[in-house]
């Protein structure tokens, strides 16, 4: 199978007044087709403006620089207005983190699933409402005939973020990217959504990139991950080589403050003593180095940023100091040593939110 | 600090250039005093010169015979002194409200407000027709019913900011001192709700000045005194024949509102940067 | 509209003339103030210059005020004939006032919507353009135009409109809302007012459409930046399609706002055009009082455009929340 999505050498540079800030800094990453890759990192690190990146959403003043995203072998980047709008929520879709803000307050959620449908599809206003009330249900929303005529603000946090969903779903997209889809929600809706996205990833044989700063929700979805530092990536592999054998310092430090054992969903990243280096202003060495408890002039810490080498199969890391930790007490190895980590963190189903169809 | 202010505004390019307008104006009008100094009711040659026909009477004459250079420069006088001393009156009526609803609350900001309300809805340029028309048109009454036309949003601005500023540490930290409620409001909370006030007020200005000028046009000016509205009053009547009586003003008007709004705008983004983007 | 909404929309109607009320009652109050702080007795001055009313007018007035009672008695009377919406006699027109400004307002009303169409379709025809090209030429000469617009005279840019495009183009009427003379019916009648209307209605519009188009492009900028703006983005809807359908939807609101806040000024701007143009409405009533010293009548009018103003408040507040579904009526 040939390759589904891969970034290549992504730049996406702010330019502000005090500078130009570098939001993404040489960013390649893969997503394989039906596969999820969790993008993890801290807030500010660049992973919402690499998910963006990647459908071209960037507002001034920020710019792609450089680099590549090739989806099915076509670069986005190198495609007209045209061109980029006919992936834009037709290939590729979009779910963003506050549901909210994300629908226009003066249409009905019907209305803008309609609007979706219709940019994309051939059909009649009434066949693409029939076909909306018919994914409001597919994503669990209760009577969704009368959901669809709602105004957002009448709808509940989750309800509008299943709505979303059924908006990124409307025109069947092969890649879904979900940028922090449970942030905005309380604990008992992030796991119902993470739930339906995971089933409808499976049923639908979408590619989903996941970005999220929730170690948690990395466990239960994703079977590749990859950490994000200050603009950069900083280690890639599947999730239970690099949750049980993190390489890079920096993921080191965010599990071993986490008993992985029982990561509720809804975990934050846990602090790691230091200040992340103001993108503004980046050290010349490795961006993690001032933080970095094996941080060594002689290994060229300071002094270069390091390669993206790889450490063991399909896991690669940028660090000079790289070396596999010893295996986390993970209950993954015991029951899965496969790639797909998920289904043995799944806390048992809640039956009455799968309604999906 | 006012020296830094000066820069920032010199900086801002429409600040520099409402200065720029304001100076040229204001120098205009000097240097006027000086050239035109005669009466500007005084009939100084035949009526309906064009400008640039007699050097006698560079800007022409209106239909009176009164030459128009000396009616320029008497009404950019009168603009001037009705455009600051109203928005004064205007300011200072709606500081005194604005802070005395916002500090004490309660039923004198209920009363206040519904006070301001009842000025905002009623048209104000009729309100200050009416003012005039009754009270006798004056320097003095045109400048008073401006004045009070324009106090309410500076009002509601002021109460706003005090509602806000109220609330802060150093106000309640004042106050636990034992300082006077006076006091308080003149030397802890004013100086902090004042920079938008300054805003408003320089835009203010620019309206008072248009206020003025359309009240003077509709014959309601002081009689004795030759204003920019005036002139294009008396000269409405032979327009069509003559419109650089009329023309002339107005161009000057306009540039003197012009520069009081660009000012206003450079004011707005020296003193509020946080308000840059809108 | 469906019933039920309009049902809604009866609701906040009346419960919304109610609150007209004390606007009404502070506005009398202002008025008996003015009068009552106002040189010499309030029949000199409501009957203007000595010697220009009769003795009997005069008497008459005296008797309308109670000046013979206590000045509170003499309020009371001045509000209860205000409530009761009589406003007295205009002895130079020898007519009741309510009934002078009754045959005005249907012209007035006429110029203020119609000029308001014309700033608020402009005004925003302007902010859109403004913002969809934003820091490039178009937007730096849409700028400019509204800077310098906004620093116009209403009444000398009427002037000047009557010297450009009446006396020296001969394109359109100066003065009037219909040609003397001629009596016209139907459609001709109709098309006679069309073009007497053109330059009153433009040049009262164009102070407003510079502040409406600054106001859009603000707004607009603003949306462009928005979450739902990036959502219909990212479901592949075009530029065009996004500035129109979700940033213009949006933008309508704060234009909503400032439009009801701007209708007093808005009817004081009606007055100085209409006396340019010799427009037969309320703002041409107030200059002939003012010439006249009808002072009652004038009064009469203050009272009344401020009646009116409060009213289409009510009016835009429902098209407020006919626009924007999280406003409950």
């Amino acid at each position: 199978m040939g390759e589904f999505l891969a970034v290549r050498g992504l730049r996406t540079w702010f330019h502000t007044r005090g500078g130009v800030a570098r939001a993404v800094d040489d960013v390649s990453l893969d997503v394989r087709a039906g596969g999820t890759l969790a993008l993890v990192g801290e807030s500010g690190s660049g992973k919402s403006v690499t998910a963006c990146s990647i459908l071209r959403l960037i507002n001034e003043p920020g710019r792609i620089e450089a680099g590549e995203i090739r989806f099915k072998g076509v670069d986005l980047l190198k495609l007209d207005d045209r061109g980029i709008r006919h992936i834009r929520g037709n290939r590729v879709a979009m779910i963003f983190q506050e549901p909210l803000s994300a629908f226009n307050p003066v249409q009905t959620v019907g209305a803008q699933i309609v609007e979706a449908i219709r940019l994309h599809r051939c059909v009649s206003r009434r066949e693409a409402y029939a076909r909306v009330v018919d994914l409001l249900e597919q994503v669990g929303i209760p009577s969704p005939a009368e959901r669809a005529r709602e105004f957002p603000h009448r709808l509940s946090g989750g309800m509008r973020q299943r709505a979303m969903i059924a908006l990124a779903l409307a025109c069947e997209p092969e890649l879904l990217i979900a940028d922090e889809p449970t942030t905005a929600l309380d604990v008992t809706t992030q796991a119902q959504i993470l739930r339906l996205l995971k089933t409808l990833q499976t049923a639908k044989g979408m590619g989903l990139l996941l970005i999220t700063h929730d170690l948690g929700v990395v466990a239960e979805i994703a079977d590749r991950a990859a950490v994000m530092y200050a603009g950069r990536i900083v280690e890639e592999g599947p999730v239970s080589d690099l949750f049980t054998r993190p390489s890079h310092p920096y993921t080191e430090g965010l599990l071993a403050s986490v008993a992985i054992d029982d990561l509720p969903p809804g975990a934050r990243l846990p602090e790691i003593p230091g200040m992340v280096p103001s993108l503004l202003a980046m050290p010349k060495g490795c961006a993690f180095a001032d933080r970095c408890p094996r941080a060594s002039r002689d290994a060229g810490c300071f002094a270069d940023s390091p390669a993206f080498a790889p450490v063991a199969k399909e896991h690669r890391v940028a660090c000079f100091q790289a070396r596999l930790a010893p295996v986390y007490p993970l209950r993954v190895e015991k029951n899965d040593a496969a790639s797909d980590a998920a289904p043995a963190l799944l806390p048992p189903a809640d039956e009455n939110v799968m309604a999906v169809a | 600090m006012y020296l830094a202010l000066l820069k920032e505004l010199l900086r801002n390019r429409s600040a520099a250039a409402g200065l720029i307008l304001l100076a040229v104006v204001i120098f205009a009008a000097a240097l006027g005093r000086v050239w035109f100094a005669g009466d500007p009711w005084e009939m100084s040659a035949m009526p309906m010169i064009w400008p640039g026909q007699d050097m006698e009477n560079p800007l022409g004459t209106d239909v009176m015979g009164r030459d128009m250079a000396t009616g320029l420069v008497s009404g950019a006088r009168v603009s001037l002194l009705i455009g600051l001393s109203s928005t004064l009156i205007a300011a200072l009526a709606g500081i005194t409200a604005g802070a005395l609803g916002g500090f004490y609350r309660g039923w004198i900001d209920a009363f206040l407000m519904r006070v301001t309300e009842i000025f905002q809805t009623v048209p104000q340029f009729v309100l200050a027709v009416v003012l005039v028309a009754i009270f006798k048109p004056s320097v003095a009454t045109v400048t008073f019913a401006i004045g009070i036309v324009s106090w309410p949003p500076t009002a509601r601005l002021v109460r706003s900011e005090f509602l806000l500023l109220r609330e802060q540490e150093f106000v309640l930290a004042a106050h636990t001192l034992g300082m006077g409620d006076f006091r308080l409001i003149v030397t802890q909370i004013l100086p902090n709700a004042l920079p938008p006030v300054i805003v408003m007020a320089a835009l203010n200005i620019a309206t008072a000045i248009q206020t003025e000028a359309a009240l003077s046009f509709l014959g309601l000016g002081d009689p004795n005194v030759m204003s920019w509205g005036t002139i294009i009053g008396n000269g409405r009547e032979q327009v069509v024949d003559a419109w650089y009586i009329c023309g002339l003003p107005g161009i000057a008007i306009v540039i003197i509102v012009l520069a009081f709004n660009l000012l206003g705008e450079g004011l707005n983004d020296a003193l509020n940067p946080h308000l840059k983007e809108r | 509209m469906t019933g039920s909404q309009a049902a809604v929309v009866f609701r906040f109607l009346r419960r919304r003339v109610w609150q007209v009320a004390p606007v009404v009652f502070g506005i009398a109050m202002l008025n008996f103030l003015i009068l009552q702080l106002a040189p010499g007795d309030v029949v000199d001055v409501l009957a203007g210059e000595a010697g220009a009313a009769t003795p009997e007018y005069m008497a008459r007035l005296r008797v309308h005020f109670g000046l013979d009672k206590p000045v509170w008695v003499q309020l009371a009377y001045y509000l209860k004939n205000t409530l009761m919406l009589d406003l007295g006699f205009s002895f130079r027109q020898n007519m009741p006032v309510l009934t002078l400004i009754m045959e005005r307002l249907p012209a007035t009303l006429l110029l203020m919507t119609t000029a308001m169409g014309v700033a608020v379709a402009a005004g925003l025809a302007l902010g859109v353009l403004s913002a969809r090209f934003v820091h490039r030429a178009v937007d730096r000469v849409i700028s400019v135009f509204v800077l310098i617009t906004y620093a116009l005279p209403t009444f000398w840019l009427g002037l000047m409109a009557i010297v450009l495009f009446s006396a020296r183009l001969g394109w359109l009427p100066s003065s009037g809302m219909t040609d003397i003379g001629v009596k016209l019916d139907g459609f001709a009648y109709l098309r006679d007012v069309a073009r007497h209307i053109v330059l009153p209605a433009l040049t009262l519009a164009t102070f407003y459409l510079a502040v409406y188009a600054k106001l859009v492009r603000a707004a607009m900028l603003e949306y462009f930046g928005a979450d739902f703006i990036r959502t219909a983005r990212a479901k592949g809807a075009t530029e065009t399609r996004i500035t129109l359908f979700h940033a213009l939807r949006n933008a309508l609101l704060p234009l909503m706002t400032l439009l009801g806040l701007q209708l007093g000024s808005i009817l004081s701007g009606a007055v100085l055009v209409e006396s340019v143009f010799s427009w037969p409405g309320l703002g041409r009533l107030a200059f002939e009082s003012i010439l006249a010293r009808d002072f009652n009548l004038l009064l009469g009018i203050l009272l009344f455009s401020s009646v009116m103003v409060t009213l289409l408040n009510i009016c835009v507040d429902a098209v407020y929340a006919l626009l924007d579904p999280r406003i409950e009526l």
